[in-house]
C-alpha cells in the first residue's frame, strides 16, 4: 500500500472524527412550548339569522366534522350521525372549506420497537404487536375506547340470553383476503384449533374461552351459542377474536399460517422476515372503507433514538413510541405528533401482602399519598403526556370514572406529617419497596422520585430493583419485600378496573370485587366500579399515577394519523 | 499434527460444555420464563395467578428437578435437537439458521475494516514515531478501544444518516446497510490491530536485517513491505484472530442498535425473555466460534513454531 493511500486514509479518519465531535457537541435545546396535538384542522361555523316568517321549531344538525384548512370552494356540508340540537327560529348553517383531493404517498414505513413473533391473529401477546394485527385482522367484536365496552364488529349481534348463555350472530358478508367467507362452522373450527395447541410447542395460550364451558355450539350458519361457567361481567371479552380463514388454517396449520396469514382487515399480507420487517398492501376487495395509504411496511427498530434518527433521515414515515423528550424537537422540525393515552397506567400498590404493620394503618397510607407531588412527577417524568389519574385507575371518560375523587389527595406534605404523627409514626419508619426497571414506561424514575418524596416526610425507603423476570417471579410467589411495589396496570376494560394488588388482602375489597364480577348489566356494573374506586381511594390502598402515553411521530406528507388506547393505528380511509 | 488437532478439539468440546453448563445454571437464578407468560392484569386473585404460573412452568417442563432438566437438555442437544423457542414457537435451529448468515456477513465486514484501516494506521505511526501522525494514530486507537459502541453507533447514525443522508440508519437490504454497523463493530479491532502493527513494526525496524536491506540500496517502500511488515505479520494475525471472541461478544450491542437481524440481536431478545432454548443454542454457537478461533490460532502457532506442537 502506498504512503499516499495511507495518508489519505488518515485524513479521512481525522475528518470523520471531527465531524463526529461536531455532531455530538450540538445537543438539541428543548425550550419550546409543546402542544399535545398539532392543530392542522379548522372548524368554520357561521351562524346566520334567518328571517322569521313563522314561529316554528326547527331541528337542525350541528356539524362536527373537521376538515383541513385549504383555500377553496365554500360548501355547506351535512354530516350524517352528527349531534342533533334544537333551536327555535334560527337555523344553524355551517360552512366548511374543503380542499382539493390530497394525494398521499403510496407507501408508509413504520418503525416500531417490537414486531410480532407470529403473524397468526389471536396468538400475538404483545401490546405493540396490535399495531400490525389490527391492520391485517378484523375482530368479531372490539373495544370501543369511548365507552370502554366491547362492541360488535364482524358480529351482527352479541347477546346475553340469560345469566350464563351468550348468543352471537355473524354478519353474512365477512370475507377473508383469500376469498373464503366466514360462517359459524368455520369459526367454531378455528376456536377449537386454537384452544387445543400443543403446550410443549406453544407457550402462549389462547384463553379467550376461559370463562366458558367450551368453545360453543353452532346453531345455524351464522349463529353460535356459548355457555358460561358462571355469570360474569367480562363475558364479552371472549369475542374480541380475530377470525382466521378456516379452510386455509386447516390446510397449512398454524406454522404455515404465520408464513402466509389471511385475515379480514383493511390490509393483506405481502411478505415478512422475522424480527426485521412486515410488508402489507391495501386489500382492494375490501367491502369496507379503504385506507388512503396503499402499502405499509413495519420495520423492527428496537432503539428509540434510532427510530427518531430514521424519521429525521426520511427513512421512516411514522415512528411508534417516540420518546416524549424528543417531541419538541420533532415538532420544531416539522413532524406531526399524535399523543394519546395507552390502556396502561402506572400504579403503586401499598401493603401488598397485608402484613406491613405501619401500612395497615389507613392514616399512614393516606400520608403516603399526600406526600407526593404527582403533578410535578407527571410533568417531569412523563413530559406531561398521558393522563394524570385522580385516585382511581380510570382516566376521565373511562368506564366507571368517578368525578368525586378528583383532588382527593392533592399534594400536602404538612398534612402528611400530621397524619404520620397521629398514627404514631412522627419519627418516620422503615419502608421496603420493590420495582421493575424498564419493564414499564420510566418505572424506575417514577419509583426513585416517589422514594425521595417519602423520605422528605421522614420515611426511610429501602428500594430494590430486581431484574424484570425475577421481580415477576417474586411477585407471583408472594415473596417481594413486604411494603409497596409498582406495576403497569391495564385499565381500559371495565372488567379490569378493580384489579388491585395493594388491596388484594382487604376482605371488604375482595367482597366488593366478587359482587361486581357477576353484574352483567353495564349500568349497574359501572355504579359498582365507581363505588369500589371510592372505597379504594378513601382507604388509600394504592397510588394511581398517570396513564402511559402513546406517542407517535410522523412526516408531514402523511395523512392525519391517530391510535387507539390499545395501540391500534388508525389510518384515514378514502 | 493430527493428534495435536484431536487433542485441541477435545479440549474445545470440554470448554463449550463447561460454558453451556455454567449458563444453564446461572440463567435460572434470575427468574424463569413462566413468570413472563402470566397475565397480571386480569381480574383474578393472586392465588389464581400463581396457579396459572405453575401450569405454565409445567407446560414448559420447568417443574422438573433442575438436574433432570439439565440431563434432558443435553440428551436432546447431542441429537441436534435444540427444542422450540419459548417465545417464537418455532424450532430454535430454524431461528439460528435464519440469522447466522447475517451475523457472519457483518463480522467479516468488521474484520476487513479492522485490518484495512488498522494496519496502515499502525504502520504510519511506527514510521513516524513521535510525530503528529504517531500521536494521531495513538489517539484514534485509544478512542477505538474506549468508546462505547452503543454511543458510537448512534453518533455515526446522526452523522451519516441524519446529517449527511448517505447511509440508512438501520435494517438490511442493500450493501449500504452494512457499512455503519460494520464500522461500529470494527472499532475495537481497528484499534487493537493499529497498536499491534505499530509495536510490531517498531520492533522489526530496529532489526539488523532492516539495516542490511537499506544498505543494499532497497527503497523504503520495499523494505517496509517485504521485510518489516512481513516479519511483524505473525503478531498481527495473532491479534486479529484473538480479537474474534471480542467481536462475537460486541456483535450483540451493535446488532441491537442497528436492528441488524443476526444471532446477537436474537440473543439479546432471548435473554430478556428467558427464552432458554434460544439462549443455550446461542451460547453453544458463540462458544464454538470462540473456541474455533483459538484452535485456529493454536494451529497457526504450531505451524510457525513446532516447539508448541511438541509441548
Amino acid at each position: 500500500m502506498s504512503f499516499r493511500m495511507i495518508r489519505l486514509s488518515m485524513a479521512f479518519l481525522v475528518v470523520a472524527a471531527l465531524a463526529l465531535a461536531a455532531c455530538s457537541s450540538d445537543p438539541e435545546t428543548i425550550t419550546v412550548e409543546v402542544p399535545v396535538e398539532k392543530v392542522v384542522t379548522k372548524e368554520v361555523e357561521v351562524i346566520k339569522e334567518v328571517e322569521v316568517t313563522k314561529e316554528v321549531e326547527v331541528e337542525v344538525e350541528v356539524i362536527k366534522e373537521v376538515i383541513k384548512e385549504v383555500p377553496g370552494e365554500t360548501v355547506i356540508k351535512e354530516v350524517p350521525g352528527a349531534t342533533t340540537v334544537k333551536t327555535v327560529n334560527r337555523a344553524t348553517i355551517v360552512e366548511v372549506e374543503v380542499e382539493a383531493p390530497v394525494v398521499y404517498p403510496d407507501e408508509m414505513v413504520i418503525a416500531i420497537g417490537a414486531l410480532p413473533v407470529t403473524l397468526v391473529g389471536n396468538t400475538i401477546p404483545s401490546l405493540q404487536s396490535r399495531l400490525f394485527s389490527r391492520l391485517m385482522y378484523g375482530q368479531l367484536a372490539a373495544l370501543n375506547d369511548a365507552t370502554g365496552q366491547v362492541e360488535p364488529e364482524h358480529l351482527e349481534s352479541m347477546t346475553l340470553v340469560d345469566d350464563t348463555t351468550v348468543e352471537i350472530k355473524l354478519k353474512k358478508d365477512i370475507v377473508f383476503h383469500n376469498g373464503e367467507t366466514l360462517d359459524a362452522n368455520g369459526l367454531k373450527k378455528t376456536f377449537d384449533i386454537l384452544s387445543n395447541l400443543d403446550p410443549a410447542k406453544f407457550t402462549w395460550k389462547f384463553t379467550g374461552f376461559k370463562d366458558y364451558e367450551d368453545t360453543g355450539t353452532v346453531i345455524d350458519d351464522y349463529t353460535m351459542r356459548f355457555k358460561l361457567t358462571a355469570p360474569i361481567d367480562r363475558w364479552a371479552s371472549a369475542f374480541t377474536f380475530m377470525p382466521l380463514a378456516p379452510a386455509h388454517l386447516e390446510k397449512v396449520g398454524l406454522d404455515g399460517y404465520t408464513d402466509d396469514p389471511v385475515g379480514t382487515g383493511p390490509y393483506e399480507f405481502v411478505e415478512w422476515t422475522r424480527d426485521s420487517f412486515i410488508r402489507l398492501t391495501r386489500w382492494n376487495d375490501n367491502p369496507g372503507p379503504k385506507p388512503v395509504i396503499k402499502d405499509v411496511e413495519l420495520r423492527h427498530v428496537p432503539e428509540a433514538a434510532v427510530r427518531v434518527a430514521g424519521l429525521k433521515a426520511g427513512e421512516f414515515h411514522l415512528i411508534a413510541a417516540a420518546p416524549p423528550e424528543n417531541v419538541p424537537g420533532l415538532i420544531k422540525d416539522g413532524f406531526n405528533i399524535f399523543v394519546g393515552d395507552s390502556m396502561q397506567s402506572m400504579y403503586v400498590g401499598f401493603d401488598i401482602y397485608g402484613s406491613n404493620e405501619a401500612l395497615r394503618d389507613k392514616r399512614v397510607r393516606q400520608a403516603l399519598l399526600y406526600a407526593l407531588d404527582m403533578d410535578a412527577m407527571h410533568e417531569t417524568i412523563a413530559g406531561g403526556y398521558g393522563t394524570r389519574l385522580q385516585c382511581q385507575i380510570v382516566a376521565p371518560g373511562g368506564f366507571g370514572y368517578n368525578e368525586d375523587l378528583v383532588g382527593r389527595y392533592d399534594y400536602d406534605p404538612v398534612k402528611a406529617k400530621e397524619l404520620l404523627e397521629a398514627a404514631g409514626y412522627g419519627d418516620g419508619f422503615d419502608l421496603p419497596g420493590s420495582a421493575t426497571t424498564a419493564r414499564y414506561f420510566r418505572d424506575r424514575s417514577l419509583m426513585d422520585a416517589i422514594a425521595a418524596q417519602w423520605s422528605a416526610i421522614g420515611i426511610n425507603v429501602d428500594m430494590s430493583y430486581p431484574e424484570s423476570a425475577e421481580w415477576l417471579q417474586l411477585l407471583i410467589n408472594a415473596t417481594l419485600p413486604d411494603g409497596f411495589m409498582n406495576i403497569g396496570l391495564n385499565w381500559y376494560l371495565a372488567d379490569n378496573t378493580t384489579s388491585m394488588w395493594g388491596a388484594a388482602s382487604d376482605p371488604s375489597f375482595a367482597d366488593m370485587r366478587t359482587a361486581k364480577g357477576v353484574i352483567t348489566d353495564p349500568v349497574a356494573r359501572e355504579a359498582k366500579v365507581k363505588e369500589i374506586a371510592a372505597y379504594i381511594c378513601d382507604e388509600a390502598q394504592a397510588l394511581h399515577a398517570y396513564t402511559i402515553p402513546n406517542v407517535f411521530a410522523y412526516s408531514s406528507d402523511m395523512p392525519s394519523i391517530s391510535a387507539s388506547k390499545s395501540f391500534e393505528l388508525q389510518i384515514p380511509t378514502e | 499434527m493430527i493428534a495435536f488437532i484431536i487433542r485441541r478439539l477435545m479440549q474445545a468440546i470440554l470448554v463449550v460444555f463447561a460454558v453451556t453448563t455454567l449458563v444453564f445454571f446461572l440463567i435460572r437464578i434470575s427468574g424463569d420464563p413462566a413468570s413472563l407468560g402470566v397475565s397480571l392484569d386480569e381480574n383474578r386473585t393472586p392465588e389464581e395467578i400463581q396457579a396459572e404460573y405453575l401450569q405454565i412452568r409445567k407446560d414448559m417442563g420447568l417443574d422438573k428437578h433442575l438436574i433432570v432438566q439439565y440431563g434432558l437438555f443435553w440428551a436432546r442437544t447431542v441429537q441436534g435437537d435444540f427444542g422450540y423457542s419459548f417465545r417464537y414457537g418455532v424450532p430454535t435451529i430454524k431461528l439460528i439458521s435464519e440469522r447466522l448468515p447475517n451475523s457472519l456477513r457483518l463480522g467479516l465486514v468488521a474484520l476487513a475494516i479492522g485490518v484495512i484501516v488498522g494496519l496502515p494506521l499502525g504502520v504510519v505511526a511506527a514510521l513516524n514515531r513521535g510525530s503528529i501522525w504517531d500521536n494521531l494514530s495513538t489517539t484514534i486507537a485509544v478512542f477505538g478501544i474506549v468508546v462505547p459502541q452503543f454511543w458510537l453507533g448512534i453518533m455515526l447514525i446522526l452523522l451519516f444518516s441524519v446529517e449527511l443522508g448517505w447511509l440508512p440508519t438501520s435494517g438490511t437490504g442493500s450493501w449500504k446497510h452494512i457499512i455503519l454497523p460494520g464500522l461500529t463493530l470494527s472499532t475495537g479491532l481497528t484499534a487493537t490491530v493499529a497498536r499491534m502493527a505499530r509495536s510490531g513494526m517498531l520492533e522489526a525496524l530496529n532489526q539488523d536485517y532492516i539495516r542490511t536491506a537499506y544498505a543494499k540500496g532497497l527503497s523504503q517502500r520495499l523494505v517496509i513491505l517485504r521485510h518489516a511488515l512481513r516479519n511483524s505479520s505473525i503478531s498481527i494475525i495473532t491479534v486479529v484472530i484473538s480479537s474474534l471472541p471480542h467481536l462475537i461478544g460486541t456483535v450483540v450491542v451493535v446488532e441491537v442498535v442497528f436492528a441488524w437481524p443476526g444471532v446477537g440481536n436474537l440473543m439479546a431478545q432471548a435473554v430478556a425473555n428467558r427464552d432458554y432454548p434460544v439462549v443455550f443454542a446461542d451460547v453453544i454457537l458463540f462458544g464454538t466460534l470462540t473456541v474455533l478461533a483459538f484452535l485456529l490460532l493454536d494451529l497457526l502457532y504450531s505451524l510457525v513454531d513446532p516447539r508448541i506442537r511438541h509441548s
